[in-house]
């Protein structure tokens, strides 16, 4: 199911479904869907969901398992979305943090009992495979990103890039580097730093 | 780990990992242990704020499209599905900044008129509204602000003497809870943070729950929703917190 936003950040799929996206923000639908809006949610879901749904496969990577804790990420959403609050943050940040963190636990949970296949990531952990389900979400602003990635240095773009896409610990990142612990720190921290005065993302 | 002594460098040391927490790199003990001390620093909420910002912003590069069916099941779950009830009302965050520096004993008077009816799992009989009257009397007794997130709000007080070792949290603006949650409070030191007794407020937001934990050597009391029963380690967000002198 491809779909497309535009700048207008109008959501047009396949179906022939609209959201006015742009009408509404992200921020006024969560705190709509907070106060039992369902319309409002199901128009969040469909703002949100990709970028959802892509960072949780990109962590779990099994496709069934990705749609289960996704699903789990949208319903905490719905559940406890008047605990969103907008002064520390954006309902999207908000989401992507729940998301993260839910794709993260899983794995970690699950690493006792099988071997994750590291190599994929090693390898390349910057570019999740696009398939033919990909969205195009707006180009501009995934440029944006990516060229934000480019202007980091080496070892702190891959440290980024294994922990946030890959879902690993720094101690594995280390490993996976064969870096100090204490390098793969202070690597990520100025990285992060820097990322978030390219994207300036603070208001 | 368990060699962390309360000087500043271990704290410069904490600081230094916002990026891997907002990245979700530390491993279970060293989270929890950056959450407690997040609960106690302005300037690491802020830190983390801006660089999950960031990692959002990533996330555009991933994005990918769930199977269709699951929409409707999302959908389907949600109209079946109750939700939380918002946890801490006030009436408007950003335009109440207002910090009370000094608290009357009149002002802590009438909150405890209004937290009388307060209800309290971790009540052991009964006794803690004339162990509050107690030690409201006492002259070393301190009221310190429970602070909602990192705003300068005022969500209750903790009401400590640190000569009777009493610390009892007062409030009258806490959300009722449905029964699979509960609050929890939590002793914060330089370790972490440890349990300190599970309370739940009346049916009006009217709490005074006995801090069931020592306060001496804390850096702070936090409170957070748990599910019921209490948790081993705080889950975010923090609600409230207490920063001790």
């Amino acid at each position: 199911m491809n779909a497309r936003i535009n700048k207008d950040a109008e959501v047009v799929d396949l179906l022939g479904r609209r959201t006015s996206a742009a009408a509404v923000s992200p921020d006024e639908l969560l705190g709509l869907a907070a106060r039992g809006d369902r319309d409002a949610f199901a128009k969040f879901y469909d703002v949100i969901v990709g970028r959802i749904f892509g960072i949780v496969r990109s962590v779990v990577r099994d496709p069934a398992r990705s749609e289960e804790v996704t699903q789990d990420v949208m319903l905490e959403i719905w559940r406890t979305a008047s605990r969103f609050d907008r002064s520390m943050g954006s309902a999207t940040t908000w989401s992507l943090t729940i998301a993260h963190r839910r794709a993260v636990d899983k794995v970690r949970s699950e690493q006792s009992s099988r071997e994750r296949d590291t190599r994929h990531v090693q390898q390349n952990p910057e570019t999740p495979t696009p398939d033919a389900a990909t969205v195009v979400v707006d180009q501009l602003d995934r440029e944006r990103v990516i060229r934000a990635l480019s202007e980091l240095t080496e070892t702190q773009r891959e440290s980024i890039e294994l922990a946030f896409f890959g879902g690993h610990s720094h101690s594995e990142v280390a490993v996976l580097l064969d870096l100090p612990l204490g390098t793969v720190k202070t690597r990520i921290r100025d990285g992060m730093i820097r990322l978030r005065d390219r994207l300036e993302v603070m208001s | 780990m368990s060699g962390m002594s309360p000087d500043e460098s271990d704290f410069n040391d904490m600081a230094s990992l916002a990026g891997l927490y907002a990245l979700d790199a530390l491993d279970g003990d060293e989270r929890a242990r950056f959450e407690a001390y997040l609960a106690t620093s302005v300037e690491a909420q802020e830190e983390v704020a801006g660089f999950r910002a960031a990692a959002a912003e990533m996330s555009q590069v991933s994005s990918a499209q769930p199977p269709a069916g699951l929409r409707e099941r999302v959908l389907a779950e949600v109209a079946t599905t109750r939700q939380d009830v918002p946890v801490v009302r006030l009436a408007d965050r950003r335009s109440t900044r207002i910090r009370q520096v000094v608290v009357s004993i009149a002002a802590a008077l009438a909150l405890v008129v209004a937290g009388l009816g307060g209800y309290l799992l971790n009540d052991a009989g009964g006794g803690e509204t004339s162990e509050l009257a107690s030690l409201l009397s006492r002259p070393d007794t301190q009221f310190t602000d429970l602070r909602v997130g990192d705003t300068e709000n005022v969500g209750g007080r903790l009401v400590y003497s640190p000569a009777a070792g009493t610390a009892i949290i007062v409030s009258d603006t806490m959300a009722p809870l449905d029964s699979s949650e509960t609050y929890e409070a939590w002793r914060i030191d330089a370790n972490g943070a440890s349990k300190a007794g599970t309370f739940r407020p009346d049916a009006d937001g009217n709490v005074e729950a006995k801090v069931l934990a020592s306060l001496d050597g804390a850096l702070a009391v936090a409170i957070t929703v748990e599910p019921a029963g209490g948790s081993d380690t705080p889950t975010e967000p923090i609600l409230l917190t207490a920063e001790l002198d």
